[in-house]
């Protein structure tokens, strides 16, 4: 087994660093903005993250070092290029993963961690997961060790993947040079991937490369007329992270429980949140749908003359 | 991840977060006004009169709850989040518990990730809330789908 460090362990003192940075910069500037109680409890999140990842890998480990060894069609080796040609396979298995984490709510359930915030800053990079390891999403990266690459690598491109990631959580960079909004996920385009204003939602699941958003078609530009406003789009009434952890997995356990058939019960788990038989709640697609309608009958009211 | 990482992790959160607060301290909790804007966000669907509207506000701003004009509409409970305002629709007040407290009135929207919200509120409006909330209650009784 290759031995690789762990780059989001070793980015951590600069994670630090950098959010008190950003905490200093925003407040000379303002265009930054922090609240004591949110940072605290993103900076948990990214702990507890830290610490059931470490608890929970081996079963990821386990299961992707037996699938490689025992069904991949090549030998791939650790040359330089399988590096690189990992990293591009693992972003586009990470675009994958994170549309389904928030499409599917058993996927939803440990992802909306991340988006559980109304801040939006270097801080919130770190609210990351409790419950990762209990969803399907390892599945998506199967297809990388059939192909012949070995599971330490793939780890190995997801970490600085990930690291990648912290610095677009930011409100202090407006934009970046065309070139790069092309290519690359910037804070822009992660800005929009976090609000919940209708226009916004369920778009820009990329990690690094823009080009998959581009590609399937979930690509949405940040507006200057529409300002993100960031969060969920029924926000958490608190700040206790075991709530913060654990919220969507009590609503799947509590619709299920009250399900009247096997479907339903199936269907809370693997249709998109906000799904029920009834209707009664709202899933991002019927949100988005009720606003363009609200649109296009505010455009036809007729302007009153004056 | 050892104990000793734990403990400095600990250490360097309660630092930033420290750090955080003290330079953006939280301003100002709920008005009418905030109340209202955040009710129109998350309720688009609602169409009301704000004059008509009857808001409760808690005396520090903490929290509010907003009677729609049309009693079919049910609720909402607004609660400051630090510096963000969380709302609740709640159109079925059965599905609530309100009850006094020492110095107001409690609301229980037996919601996992909204926890009791607590209103400070002078004893006259504490009678009126819990009067309209019964009066409500009694109109609604069960669901208010059409
Ligand atoms: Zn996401
Ligand atoms: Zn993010």
């Amino acid at each position: 087994m290759l031995d690789l460090p762990d780059p989001t362990q070793l980015a951590v003192p600069a994670f630090v660093l950098l959010v008190l940075a950003e905490i200093f910069y925003g407040w000379k500037t303002g265009r930054a903005r922090f609240e004591g109680k949110d940072t605290m409890t993103s900076l948990i999140m990214g702990l507890g993250s830290t610490v059931s990842g470490a608890l929970t890998a081996a079963l990821a480990i386990g299961f992707s070092y037996w699938v490689w060894a025992n069904f991949a069609l090549f030998d791939l080796g650790a040359a330089w290029w399988v590096f690189v040609l990992a990293f591009v396979l693992d972003d586009l298995a990470y675009y994958w993963i994170h549309r389904m984490g928030h499409r599917m709510r058993w996927m939803w359930a440990a992802h909306v961690i991340h988006h559980s915030s109304q801040h939006y800053n270097l801080s919130t990079a770190l609210r990351q997961t409790w419950t990762g390891q209990f969803t399907p999403g390892i599945l998506f990266k199967m297809p990388i060790f059939l192909l012949g690459v070995e599971p330490a690598i793939v780890f190995f491109c997801a970490g600085i993947n990930l690291i990648y990631q912290f610095w677009i959580h930011t409100e202090a960079i407006d934009k970046m040079p065309r070139w790069f909004e092309y290519l690359f996920n910037t804070p822009s385009h992660h800005r929009v991937h976090h609000a919940n204003n209708p226009r916004y939602l369920d778009a820009n699941y990329a990690g690094v490369f823009m080009v998959w958003d581009r590609m399937f078609g979930s690509f949405i530009p940040e507006e200057k007329t529409e300002p993100c406003r960031y969060g969920l789009v029924t926000d958490l009434g608190t700040f206790n992270p075991l709530r913060v952890a654990l919220h969507e997995w009590v609503g799947i356990f509590k619709d299920i429980w009250h399900a009247a058939t096997w479907r339903d019960r199936m269907l809370f788990l693997l249709a998109p949140p906000g799904w029920t038989p009834d209707g009664s709640r709202m899933t991002s697609d019927m949100i988005r749908s009720a606003w363009l309608e609200r649109n296009k009958a505010k455009s036809k009211d007729p302007t009153p003359a004056d | 991840m050892d104990l000793v990482q734990i403990g400095g992790s600990l250490i360097a959160i309660i630092v930033l977060a420290v750090i955080a607060a003290r330079l953006f301290p939280v301003k100002g909790g709920l008005t009418r006004e905030r109340v209202l804007r955040n009710v129109r966000r998350f309720c688009p669907d609602i169409e009301f009169e704000v004059v008509s509207a009857k808001v409760f506000i808690g005396t520090k701003g903490e929290a509010a709850v907003l009677l729609f004009p049309d009693p079919h509409d049910g609720v909402a409970v607004a609660t400051a989040l630090g510096d963000r305002v969380v709302v609740r629709h709640i159109e079925d007040l059965s599905t609530i518990t309100a009850s006094r407290n020492k110095s107001g009135l409690t609301v229980d929207t037996h919601d996992f990730t909204q926890p009791t919200v607590a209103l400070d509120l002078p004893e006259e409006q504490v009678s009126d809330l819990m009067a309209l909330l019964t009066t409500e209650q009694s109109i609604s009784g069960g669901p208010l789908h059409a």
